[in-house]
C-alpha cells in the first residue's frame, strides 16, 4: 500500500490516516462485544452495566451523526459531479462577475442556490475551484453555504424568530466568508492553496473527462453514470472524514461531560471562546445547530450564542479533516484560525456593544 | 488492489451501508438515531446507495481502460466507511441510556423556541394525553399557567435526581431530538413523591398525579403531586420529537 510519495507532500493527517482503519476495526469489534456480554452476563455488576451503557450511547451517538449527514455528502457529491458533466470552465467563470470584489462577494451568497451543509460544501466547492472558479470566491462559499442558504436560514427563523441573533448570524457569517475569501486573493498562485487532486490520484478511477468531451459529446445516459462515478469516488474519498469526525465527536459526547465546559464559561469573553469550542467538538449539522443554541440562551451571553452559531458551521471536527484534504496544511490552518479570531472579536464586540 | 476489485469492494459498501439504512427504516429503528422528519431523507439516501453500488460494480469492468490502479487511492482508506455499517449491524441497536443525562444536564425549560409559540395543539389534547415535551412547553409559552393548577397528569419517563432537589422530589426526564441523537437533550419535571428516595435512578415510571406550580429563579414551572408512581418497561420510542 505504497501512498503519496510525491513532492506535493500531503499534510501529516493524511499520511497518518491510512493506517487507522484497520485498528479501529478491530476496536470496533471489541466494542460489540462488550454490548454483547450484557446479554451474557444477564445484568449483573455495576461496572459491566456502566462500560456497556457507555458503549452503546456512543454508538447511538456515531449512527445519529453518520446517518444524519451521509444523506447530505451524497448530495454535495452529486452536486459535484453535475457541475463536473454538465458545466465547462468557461461556462461557470462567464457566470461570475468581473469585478472580483464583486465575485467574492456573490461566492458567498451561492449557497442560496446550491442548499447544501458544511458536509455537502466542502467537494462541491473543490469541484468549483479546479472547474477554475478563482479560490477566493471558492473559500467564501465554502465557509458561507452551510449557513446562508434556504433550509438554515428557515430552521433559524424557526429557532430564534425576528431577533438581533436571527439577523446577526448571518451578517457575521457573509462579513467573515467574504474576509477570508478576499484575503486569499494575495496568493495568486491556486495550486499553492488547494492540493492538486490528480497528482494524488483522488480520481483514480475517473476517465480523463476533459479529453473525453473535446473527442464527443456524451449521450445523457453517459453523463448520469458519470456523475454516478464521480460521486461514488468522492463519497469514499470524503466520507471517511466524516466517519472519523462523528468517531471523535462520538467520543468526546460520550467522555467529556457538557456541564464542565459550561460551568467554565462566563464573562463577554470567556463566554464566547466556550461556547465556540463546545461548536467545534459537537460537530452538529448547521442545519440544526439553532435548535441547540436555544439550549444556552439562558446560561450564555448573546453574543457566545451567536459565536456557536457562526462559527460552528465554518470549522468542526468532520470538516477540518476534510479540509486537510482539499487544502494545503497552510490553508487549513487559515481557515482554522481566521474565521475563529474574526468571530471572536465580533461577538466579543456584541456582547459589550449589547450590554 | 486492482481497479477492479476497488470497484467490486466499493460497490459492496455502498451496497451494504444503502441497505442498512432501508432495513433500519423498515422496521422503524432509524427513530433511535434521528427525528422522524429526517426519514424520508434518509430512506431516498438508502435507495440512492444502492443504485450507486449497481452502477460502481457495473462499472468495475469497463473501467479497466483506466490505467490507473488502487495503488494511487489507498484501499485501506475504504475500509472507514466500513466502521458505520460493522457498529450498525454488529452494536445492538439500543436508545441512548438515561446514564446520558450526566454528560449532558437536564433541564427543566423549553429551549426548543424563543419565540412564542402557539399552544392550541397542545390545549386541545386531554391533560393526561400530554408528554413531558408538551406539559413544558405549555408552561412556557402560556400567559396564565394558574389554569394548569390541579389538572390530572399522566406521563413516563426515566427517573432522574438532581442535587437541587428535596428527598421527596425526583425528575420524570425524556430526551428531545431536534436532529440526530447527537442533540439530545434531556427535560424534566419535577415530581413531589414521598418515597422518591427509593426509586431507581434512571429506570423508567409512569407517573400519575395533579400539576402544581413551584418557583424557581422568579419562574413558575410545574410540579406533579404524585399519587401514583409505577415501574414501567422502557417506551418502544423512547424519545420525544419537538
Amino acid at each position: 500500500m505504497q501512498e503519496h510519495t510525491h513532492t506535493a507532500s500531503p499534510g501529516w493527517a493524511v499520511r497518518l490516516l491510512p493506517r487507522f482503519p484497520l485498528f479501529v476495526l478491530i476496536a470496533v469489534l471489541m466494542l460489540a462485544v462488550i454490548a454483547r456480554l450484557q446479554q451474557v452476563f444477564n445484568r449483573q455488576g455495576v461496572l459491566l452495566l456502566a462500560v456497556v451503557d457507555g458503549v452503546s450511547n456512543f454508538s447511538a451517538v456515531f449512527l445519529g451523526i453518520f446517518i444524519e449527514a451521509a444523506p447530505y455528502l451524497l448530495l454535495g457529491t452529486l452536486g459535484s459531479g453535475l457541475v463536473e458533466v454538465f458545466f465547462s470552465a468557461n461556462e461557470l467563470s462567464r457566470l461570475l462577475p468581473r469585478n472580483r470584489f464583486l465575485a467574492v462577494g456573490l461566492g458567498g451568497l451561492l449557497g442560496l442556490f446550491f442548499p447544501v451543509c458544511e458536509c455537502g460544501s466542502i467537494p462541491l466547492a473543490r469541484r468549483l475551484m479546479t472547474k477554475g472558479i478563482p479560490v477566493p470566491v471558492g473559500i467564501a462559499f465554502l465557509l458561507a453555504a452551510p449557513v446562508i442558504n434556504p433550509i438554515v436560514i428557515a430552521s433559524t427563523f424557526a429557532a430564534f424568530g425576528n431577533t438581533p441573533i436571527f439577523w446577526l448570524r448571518f451578517a457575521f457569517t457573509l462579513l467573515i466568508a467574504v474576509g477570508v475569501g478576499l484575503l486569499f486573493m494575495i496568493e495568486p498562485d491556486s495550486t499553492r492553496i488547494i492540493r492538486s487532486v490528480n497528482v494524488e490520484g483522488t480520481h483514480s478511477f475517473h476517465f480523463h473527462l476533459e479529453h473525453e468531451n473535446q473527442e464527443q459529446p456524451l449521450s445523457l445516459k453517459e453523463k448520469l453514470k458519470k456523475i454516478m462515478l464521480i460521486a461514488g469516488d468522492e463519497f469514499f474519498e470524503m466520507g471517511r472524514f466524516l466517519v472519523i469526525g462523528a468517531l471523535l465527536a462520538a467520543l468526546m459526547q460520550t467522555v467529556v461531560p457538557q456541564t464542565w465546559l459550561l460551568a467554565l464559561g462566563q464573562g463577554p469573553v470567556l463566554s464566547v471562546i466556550v461556547l465556540s469550542m463546545l461548536a467545534m467538538l459537537l460537530s452538529v449539522c448547521s442545519t440544526v445547530d439553532s435548535f441547540i443554541a436555544l439550549a444556552f440562551t439562558g446560561t450564555f451571553s448573546t453574543g457566545a450564542v451567536l459565536a456557536f452559531l457562526v462559527y460552528g458551521p465554518m470549522v468542526d471536527i468532520k470538516a477540518t479533516l476534510m479540509y486537510l484534504r482539499v487544502f494545503r496544511r497552510r490553508t487549513v490552518v487559515v481557515l482554522v484560525i481566521l474565521p475563529w479570531l474574526l468571530t471572536l472579536v465580533s461577538s466579543v464586540a456584541i456582547n459589550l456593544w449589547m450590554r | 488492489m486492482t481497479a477492479r476489485a476497488g470497484r467490486s469492494f466499493q460497490a459492496l459498501i455502498l451496497a451494504l451501508m444503502g441497505l442498512y439504512l432501508l432495513s433500519r427504516v423498515w422496521n422503524g429503528s432509524i427513530l433511535l438515531y434521528i427525528n422522524q422528519r429526517f426519514v424520508f431523507l434518509v430512506f431516498f439516501a438508502g435507495l440512492l446507495f444502492v443504485v450507486l453500488a449497481q452502477v460502481l460494480y457495473a462499472e468495475r469492468i469497463s473501467g479497466q481502460g483506466d490505467d490507473q490502479t488502487m495503488a494511487d487511492n489507498p484501499g485501506l482508506n475504504m475500509w472507514w466507511l466500513a466502521i458505520p455499517i460493522l457498529i450498525g449491524f454488529l452494536i445492538p441497536a439500543r436508545p441512548l441510556s438515561p446514564s446520558a443525562v450526566a454528560n449532558r444536564g437536564i433541564s427543566i425549560d423549553a429551549p426548543l423556541s424563543a419565540r412564542i409559540e402557539d399552544t392550541a395543539s397542545i390545549l386541545s389534547l386531554s391533560p393526561t394525553e400530554r408528554t413531558v415535551l408538551d406539559w413544558i412547553r405549555l408552561f412556557s409559552f402560556s400567559e396564565n399557567v394558574q389554569q394548569f393548577v390541579g389538572q390530572p397528569v399522566d406521563v413516563t419517563g426515566f427517573v432522574f435526581s438532581d442535587g437541587r432537589l428535596t428527598a421527596n422530589q425526583f425528575m420524570v426526564g425524556r430526551f428531545t431530538i431536534t436532529c440526530c441523537v447527537a442533540d439530545a437533550t434531556a427535560l424534566g419535571m419535577i415530581v413531589e413523591y414521598p418515597q422518591a428516595a427509593v426509586l431507581k435512578e434512571h429506570n423508567w415510571v409512569r407517573v400519575q398525579g395533579k400539576i402544581d406550580l413551584i418557583e424557581r429563579d422568579e419562574r413558575l414551572f410545574p410540579v406533579i403531586l404524585a399519587e401514583s408512581v409505577e415501574a414501567v418497561p422502557q417506551p418502544e420510542q423512547p424519545y420525544l420529537f419537538p
